[in-house]
């Protein structure tokens, strides 16, 4: 028994040890934001400096509200359209059997081991071509065909829901879109939720897509406004790291706020991968 | 089409509602995959194979398309910078995928411990490297390694671990070193989260089982949760693999962001594939059409490893 407990201990002190490391680079991200520029290169910082205030005015003298704007509009937008995409396509290879669908369905997993990066080009082109280009469009309707949403939504779907629930909602006439919308749908709550969080995130924090589609200065997204302010400023490295701070914050509280439902959701999914 | 009749000119109110489900339940499959497959088509589809057909041009995007055939191709098989780019994936791929699969593990197999205090505020902890936004991080870890000021070197020769400082982000191989254990402190959080779903799911009494043959919690872990998690492992290792292919962001940031930027690193040694076909295409000069041959390049040398990979693994299944 009491070499169990040591084992704890040791356990519970290496978890320590690890979550420091962890938290340490965010930890010094919050603090590098408070102090100017040419002292963050003087050593370690550990407590608040006192140049937040002139970070603040840097920061707001670029637009970086109208960023934010963007940013929420972007990933707000394709995080729900991405649940209602994947959720839709994940149902249908649970519960239904049609013509082709193992094939459709492996094509949904070779997409996933495809990196979507190497159509980038064309895509840019593309975008030019149906005069998407310097909108939001392009972050926010091409990230919802999501492999992965559907891959992950077939899989929580296929065991959530009880096909008997289906057989007697069918019984009582209710048409198949109903049925997603009023029976499925509430089944699969848990995943929507969780692919909902990491859809945001993912826009949030992308940087690839908005920096080749996206030229004019009123529609960049935080990411992107923030790499402005090396140039604009003369790397101004205080004001920039602030600014990530208050990019990295809204996320934090988000995921803090739904973490029990987004690890049993990320568990429901990666058990039967 | 005899259903759709039947359907249509059926009386009784049960052969209707029957006719119905039938309809329904063969049409309405494909109306519910039917948006996934449209964006599909055209947003990864299409520019897939559009970008094929680029780079077979020489193009910088606004002057006319002049067809050249392969002779990107033949350029690229020659291109010093682009296996520089496949060199140092498989160096990231060797140097991340085992610490990142053995940590990810081994918290899991730690946090799935029932005694364990503040499970759930560890597990958060864990996971808050993989919600930073890259942007940041190339930032961030960029001021921490620098070579005179950073903490890095400052906490490495205060225990006495180094005699000279590192410098991190000026010679290719620590600027290697750095780069994975960037990624690795990123994403090991996440790899643990799919660990601890897979030791949540195995059987409780199996490990009971255990207790009555007198395994210890050590033997129980190597005999039990890791054979166990073989499909887990399958899907991190596999993903990690394509994550390794990804990594852009931070290296870009970490040397493009401050004072001159750095393309590639110390001698091109933290280049990776993305960010080879990115400069390409979208750097100082425009060159969509070898741009779109080192994304084709890629695509094979990916493939290629994912179906080895895979063959490796489902072998050892068996």
């Amino acid at each position: 028994m009491s070499k169990k407990k040591g084992l704890n201990i040791i356990g519970f002190v290496l978890i320590l040890l690890i979550s420091v490391v962890a938290i340490l680079p965010f930890y010094t991200m919050l603090i590098m934001g408070t102090y100017y520029t040419n002292d963050l290169f003087t050593g370690m910082k550990f407590i608040p400096g006192n140049y937040l205030g002139e970070n603040i005015k840097t920061l707001f003298s670029i637009d970086i509200l109208a960023f934010y704007k963007n940013s929420i509009i972007v990933a707000g937008g394709s995080a729900i359209l991405t649940v209602i995409v994947c959720a839709m396509a994940g149902f249908a290879f649970a519960k239904y059997k049609f013509l082709f669908k193992k094939t459709l369905f492996s094509s949904v997993m070779v997409t996933m081991m495809i990196p979507m990066q190497l159509g980038l080009v064309a895509f840019v082109i593309e975008m030019q071509a149906v005069g998407w280009r310097n909108s939001l469009l392009p972050l926010i309707i091409p990230p919802a065909a999501s492999a992965f949403g559907v891959f992950w939504m077939t899989q929580f779907a296929s065991s959530a829901i009880p096909d008997e629930v289906m057989e007697s909602a069918r019984i009582d006439g209710c048409n198949e879109f109903t049925l997603f919308v009023k029976i499925a749908l509430p089944f699969m709550r848990a995943a929507c939720m969780t692919l909902a969080l990491l859809a945001f995130l993912w826009s949030w924090n992308n940087l690839l897509t908005p920096l080749v589609v996206i030229s004019n200065e009123s529609l960049y997204t935080i990411p992107l406004g923030i790499r402005q302010l090396s140039t604009t400023f003369r790397n101004d490295t205080a004001a920039q790291v602030l600014g990530l701070s208050l990019t990295t914050l809204p996320i934090l509280l988000l995921f803090s706020a739904f973490s029990k439902s987004l690890i049993s959701g990320l568990s429901a999914a990666a058990v039967k991968g | 089409m005899v259903k759709n009749l039947t359907y249509k000119t059926g009386q009784s109110s049960k052969g209707i509602s029957s006719n119905k489900i039938n309809l329904g339940t063969k049409i309405a499959p494909y109306i519910f995959i039917s948006p996934y497959f449209l964006i599909w088509i055209a947003f990864t589809i299409f520019p897939i194979l559009f970008t094929f057909y680029i780079s077979l041009t020489e193009w910088n995007g606004f002057d006319k398309k002049i067809f050249v055939g392969l002779q990107n191709y033949v350029h690229l098989i020659k291109d010093e910078r682009f296996y520089s780019a496949l060199g140092n994936t498989l160096l990231f791929m060797v140097m991340i995928i085992p610490v990142q699969i053995f940590l990810g593990m081994v918290i899991a197999a730690m946090l799935s411990n029932k005694n364990m205090i503040g499970k759930n505020t560890f597990r958060l902890f864990n996971f808050l490297p993989y919600l930073t936004t890259p942007v940041a991080l190339g930032l961030i870890f960029g001021i921490l390694f620098d070579y005179q000021f950073g903490n890095i070197n400052a906490v490495l020769s205060g225990l006495g671990l180094i005699k000279e400082n590192i410098n991190w982000l000026g010679e290719p191989w620590p600027s290697r070193i750095m780069i994975s254990l960037i990624t690795i402190w990123r994403y090991y959080g996440y790899t643990s989260i799919l660990f601890l779903a897979g030791i949540t799911n195995i059987s409780p009494e199996l490990y009971e089982a255990g207790d009555i043959d007198g395994a210890n919690p050590v033997q129980k872990f190597f005999k039990i949760t890791v054979p166990l998690l073989k499909p887990v492992f399958i899907f991190v290792v596999l993903t990690t693999m394509i994550g390794c292919f990804q990594i852009f962001e931070e290296p870009f940031m970490m040397f493009t962001s401050q004072g001159q930027p750095l393309v590639g690193g110390p001698e091109n040694a933290s280049l990776t594939g993305v960010w080879l076909m990115y400069d390409t295409a979208f750097g100082t000069v425009m060159n969509f059409g070898y741009g779109s041959t080192i994304a084709y390049g890629l695509f094979v040398f990916i493939g290629f490893l994912t179906v080895i990979a895979n063959h490796i693994m489902k072998r050892g299944e068996d």
